[in-house]
């Protein structure tokens, strides 16, 4: 469907896009994640021919599109949909917003006012028809956004953080109606955000975007659980992230070294490898005795001092000091009836394959 | 005081009873003013467009330019147009001198930098979000103009409106290039002036006050689109 390749965009000295390849498939949704000013907006801006790249090429279904002519680029646009972060809103009513696009395609009356009636019902705004835009609310309007980008029935969808600025009971029914769009409009689907949760909810693939460029492309599952830099890992959530080395490696299990400490984890690098590993809050069990916990193979165990305790939500996260500070997740509930306090000498264990060693 | 009031009363009197002299003044004023009105709109509006949305050498030096004439002097224009039309002039030989044609010619020069500002300054001003979704809309570039402007449309009718209110106003160059021929290239202004030196306050204050009513009518029209606008 589309396929990028050692794009590169500058603004004057500033090079936002550095080198970035992608390749995204026809009917899937396809996130991009990763913080605010990565070039997430520039990117779509880019395929949909608003922007020009500075270097590189974009190919959709076989056709280099950013060298064509003026005529062809917008034969192009008319294949493509974007739906922008702060959706723009036209003078006049919710029936000749969602028909724009329409009026540019030279449709039949009739046939605009098919398009128009379906796409209302669609994302849910019959009635609205006479309305004047302006006056909707903020998920309104983004609706009529919608309404208006696949009333022109559109090959591929770009939706730039479609959701960022809105409350999390329209950023579900948003999320729905973009499922909706997909399985009912057949469309190909890019979807920027900053919020990994929603990228690891909607996309088929993710794409974690930092620099300029995708530093790691895949499922949600592959990128949420083996992240393959430190900055990924940060980004989508993992607080325990250590810089180390490998000092022995038998049978897939690589002993590291960070600081004093040394732990396993599952992982054929070869002995010196200099890397960062991660591990995610939830894969650690605390106990407050040594005796308690059973000793499995392959599995870390460390004793520390709890560091400090804060409220996240209904848990706390518990920082340990076990040489390297380990930060760990426990109920309330369970933080009172052992009471878990600053100071206390606790165990924490983890097993080696939950350990994910990255490139350094 | 008398004076006033009873010149006040016999203009109330003109206007009423249809004074073919006054009537006729007031429409050739509005004649002229409407024509340069329409055809400084269709040089000036192209042009704003042109300004907003190319990048080219000079572009801010011309945009600056536009903006010092709208301080433009009116006896300044009647002085070049006098000139350019003048039997000596490069378009003497067009005969257009004291004809309301030049008078049209001078109030378009007078308003153009006007109407492109104002316009200009609309489009630069608009949200770039709303430009880029016309274009990924798929518009082609005809489209995209057509569509900017409906966007501006409310200011763009409030700087026409503006402007007629400036030509109509205008008095020095209409004087120069006009030559306030009775029945021919007097206008309301150039009316007023020579009958007040002439002692006719009656005549002038019934000319002045269908001036007054165009300008009200015009700030009427103005504030309306605002709140349409809004």
């Amino acid at each position: 469907m589309l396929t990028i390749e050692d794009l590169h965009k500058s603004f004057g000295e500033k090079e936002v896009i550095r080198g970035l390849d992608a390749k995204i498939n026809k009917g899937e949704i396809f996130v991009i994640i990763g913080p605010s000013g990565q070039g997430k907006s520039t990117i779509l801006r880019l395929i949909d021919l608003l922007d020009t790249p500075t270097d590189g090429s974009i190919t959709l279904d076989g056709t280099e599109i950013t060298s064509l002519g003026d005529r062809d680029k917008q034969q192009v646009r008319q294949r493509i949909g974007m739906v922008f972060q702060d959706p723009a809103i036209f003078q006049g009513s919710v029936y000749e917003n969602v028909a724009y696009g329409l009026r540019f395609r030279t449709l039949p009356s009739e046939e605009v006012h098919r398009r128009v009636t379906q796409a209302l019902h669609d994302v849910r705004l019959e009635g609205y028809e006479k309305q004047d835009a302006r006056t909707l609310s903020g998920g309104e309007k983004h609706r009529v956004a919608f309404a208006r980008t696949i009333v022109t029935q559109p090959d591929l969808i770009l939706m730039d953080e479609p959701t960022s600025d809105l409350d999390p009971v329209t950023t579900g029914i948003l999320e729905d109606l973009i499922f909706f769009i997909r399985d009912t409009y057949h469309a190909t689907i890019i979807l920027s955000t900053h919020d990994m949760f929603q990228g690891q909810r909607m996309g088929d693939r993710i794409a974690v975007m930092m620099g300029g460029t995708f530093i790691q492309t895949g499922t949600p599952k592959e990128v949420f659980t083996s992240p393959n830099t430190r900055e990924v890992a940060y980004f989508i959530g993992f607080e325990n992230i250590f810089d180390g080395e490998i000092i022995r490696s038998e049978g897939g299990v690589a002993t590291i070294a960070t600081g004093e400490r040394e732990v396993l984890a599952v992982s054929d690098r070869p002995v010196g490898n200099k890397i960062s590993w991660c591990l995610r809050t939830e894969d650690i069990r605390l106990h407050m005795s040594e005796e308690r916990h059973g000793r499995a193979p392959m599995s870390n165990h460390m004793m520390g001092v709890v560091k400090s305790i804060g409220m996240v939500g209904p848990q706390n996260h518990v920082t340990i000091d076990c040489g390297i500070d380990i930060t760990l997740v426990v109920s309330w509930r369970f933080a009172e009836r052992v009471n878990l306090h600053p100071g206390m000498r606790v165990w924490v264990a983890f097993n080696a394959g939950s350990i994910q060693v990255m490139e350094r | 005081m008398n004076e006033i009031i009873d010149g006040f009363l016999t203009a109330i009197h003109l206007i009423v009873t249809f004074d073919p002299e006054v009537y006729e003044v007031a429409f050739r004023s509005i004649y002229i003013t409407f024509s340069a009105t329409v055809i400084a709109s269709v040089i000036s509006i192209p042009i704003a467009l042109f300004l907003a949305f190319r990048t080219f050498p000079g572009k801010r030096t011309i945009i600056n330019l536009v903006h010092t004439l709208y301080a433009l002097p009116t006896v300044l224009i009647g002085l070049v147009v006098f000139l350019m039309l003048s039997r000596q002039g490069p378009f003497g030989f067009l005969g257009l001198l004291f004809t309301p044609g030049a008078m049209i010619i001078g109030q378009v020069i007078l308003i153009i930098p006007i109407i492109i500002g104002l316009t200009y300054s609309a489009l630069v001003a608009l949200d770039p979000v709303i430009k880029d979704t016309i274009i990924s809309l798929g518009a082609d570039y005809f489209q995209f103009m057509v569509s900017i402007l409906k966007e501006i449309r409310f200011v763009v009718y409030a700087t026409v409106a503006m402007a007629f209110g400036r030509a109509i106003s205008e008095v020095g160059a209409a004087i120069m290039i006009g030559g306030n021929i009775r029945g021919y290239t007097r206008v309301l202004t150039t009316s007023i002036a020579l009958e007040t030196s002439m002692g006719n306050i009656e005549l002038s204050m019934a000319l002045g006050m269908i001036l007054l009513f165009i300008a009200l009518t015009l700030n009427f029209i103005m504030t309306s689109i605002r709140r349409e606008s809004d």
